[in-house]
């Protein structure tokens, strides 16, 4: 993969154009993304207020972004169980606190069948804003989670 | 390590707490970036492109590998789970042949049994995934055990001291394993054990019977399941590569999709909406909660 990484935190992103990043905003994936180890430097940019729609914007490849999502949006119960390893990796005790993202796979001209991948979690810890992509070994979450259903039966069970 | 809220979710209200303090956790420790207002179509590069389409299509071929290798073991473990069956069976004949009082009958019966499970043990060490017998090293075509003179079976497979034991797996672009123990390796204390406990039988030597085959069963279980426990973790790591292929399959597909502006539009407002109704419903549990809180401590 072609990467340039560069010392200036302002990127011309292929997708959303320039985006300006402070310093201290800036996400590392020591390990990169999987399937995407080179790219180490990413920021995390809201789509909008409104929307949980987020995107992992990597600062080496500025064609690289991948719709992310705050998983406890659509599943409450979510608890991914990270091995001692990667825990140690991340330096994350119970206490530290951390960021969990879902990448989310967007089917073209069919975004309602967007899924979730649950488990592959990013997980940051949000203190030295180091993160890694988590392969889980839980038979509970999946690959291909579909997020629109889910948060449809959610809100009927609730209400 | 669990990572959640230390909740299970199982009420309404624990429901509330956690996506409100999610959403507010999220934001505030994590930060973002400057918001998006123009998301443009087909972001990725031709060249690029190409690049993460043969990514996938070498992410695919080493899952497919991973997958076969998976199944493999999977032929493997349940072969062993059958001899270990089997020599614990032997073994409580063994147990019941040990003592003094049996009578020659009963006695020939016992030995007519250990007879067949060696020729049982012989066809288990024989099993094969398609056509490749797992037990035979790398002479994978032919089955390992060949019936030999006298009831027993001899091992024909490879060997480490004739180098061809090894059957290695490539299941990552510099990952591989070795997925199989050799046949007289895994079975062999097994064999002796039933070949010794059947020669006693037939000698009628109850004692030996206690003080040799006992332990030679107890040996051959120990060994089988010690092989067990290496097929139980290479299992284990070939899931986790696999799961591993299917989180990079999904990154690279995303890239690669080339969604849309519309499409993403759409996205966002579909999970915004849905969200949204999903919080409404949750905001009005809460409040129905605090009302019964209320009526309560009325």
């Amino acid at each position: 993969m072609n990467t340039t990484c560069t010392d200036t935190l302002a990127i011309e992103s292929t997708r959303f154009g320039r985006i300006e990043v402070d310093e201290e905003l800036v996400v590392t994936l020591p390990g990169g993304l999987i399937g995407f180890e080179d790219c180490q430097r990413y920021v995390l940019v809201d789509h909008n207020d409104a929307s949980p729609l987020r995107w992992l914007q990597s600062l080496d490849d500025p064609s690289l972004a991948f719709p992310v999502m705050d998983p406890w949006l659509f599943m409450p119960d979510y608890a991914p169980v990270i091995s001692a390893g990667d825990a140690a990796y991340l330096e994350l005790t119970e206490g530290t606190p951390r960021v969990v993202l879902a990448v989310l796979t967007i089917p073209r001209n069919n975004p309602r069948a967007m899924t979730a991948n649950l488990l592959g979690p990013i997980v940051v810890n949000a203190v030295t804003r180091r993160g890694m992509q988590v392969v889980l070994t839980d038979d509970r979450y999946g690959t291909r989670h579909e997020v629109l259903s889910t948060l449809t039966t959610l809100a009927s069970a609730v209400g | 390590m669990r990572i959640s809220t230390g909740m299970m979710a199982q009420s309404a209200i624990a429901n509330v707490q956690t996506a409100f303090e999610r959403i507010a956790r999220s934001q505030e420790q994590m930060g973002t970036g400057r918001r998006i207002n123009r998301p443009s179509d087909d972001p990725v590069s031709l060249q690029h492109m190409m690049t993460l389409k043969n990514a996938i299509q070498r992410t695919e071929q080493f899952r497919r590998n991973a997958e076969e290798t998976r199944n493999f073991l999977g032929v493997t473990d349940s072969a062993l789970d059958e001899a270990m069956r089997l020599v614990r069976r032997a073994r409580t004949l063994a147990v019941q042949a040990a003592n003094d009082t049996i009578d020659a009958s009963v006695r020939a019966n016992l030995a007519n049994e250990v007879r067949g499970a060696i020729l049982q043990l012989g066809a288990i060490g024989n099993t094969a995934y398609g056509n490749r017998h797992v037990f035979a090293g790398q002479r994978t075509l032919a089955p390992p055990f060949e019936p030999a003179a006298g009831g027993g079976f001899e091992y024909v497979g490879g060997r480490s001291t004739t180098g061809d034991a090894d059957l290695i797996a490539q299941i990552g672009p510099s990952d591989m394993m070795v997925i199989n123990t050799t046949g007289d390796l895994v079975f062999g204390s097994a064999f002796a054990a039933l070949h010794g406990l059947r020669a006693n039988l037939e000698g009628g030597s109850s004692s030996l019977i206690s003080r040799e085959d006992l332990p030679a069963f107890d040996e051959a279980l120990t060994n089988l399941m010690g092989v067990r426990v290496q097929v139980g973790s290479s299992v284990r790591r070939l899931e986790n590569v696999v799961q591993r292929y299917e989180s990079a399959t999904l990154n690279y597909t995303q890239i690669v999709s080339r969604i849309e502006d519309a499409d993403i539009a759409r996205t966002a407002v579909d999970l915004q909406t849905a969200e949204l109704t999903y919080q409404g419903a949750l905001a009005a549990t809460r409040i129905g909660f605090q009302q019964s809180l209320l009526d309560f401590l009325r």
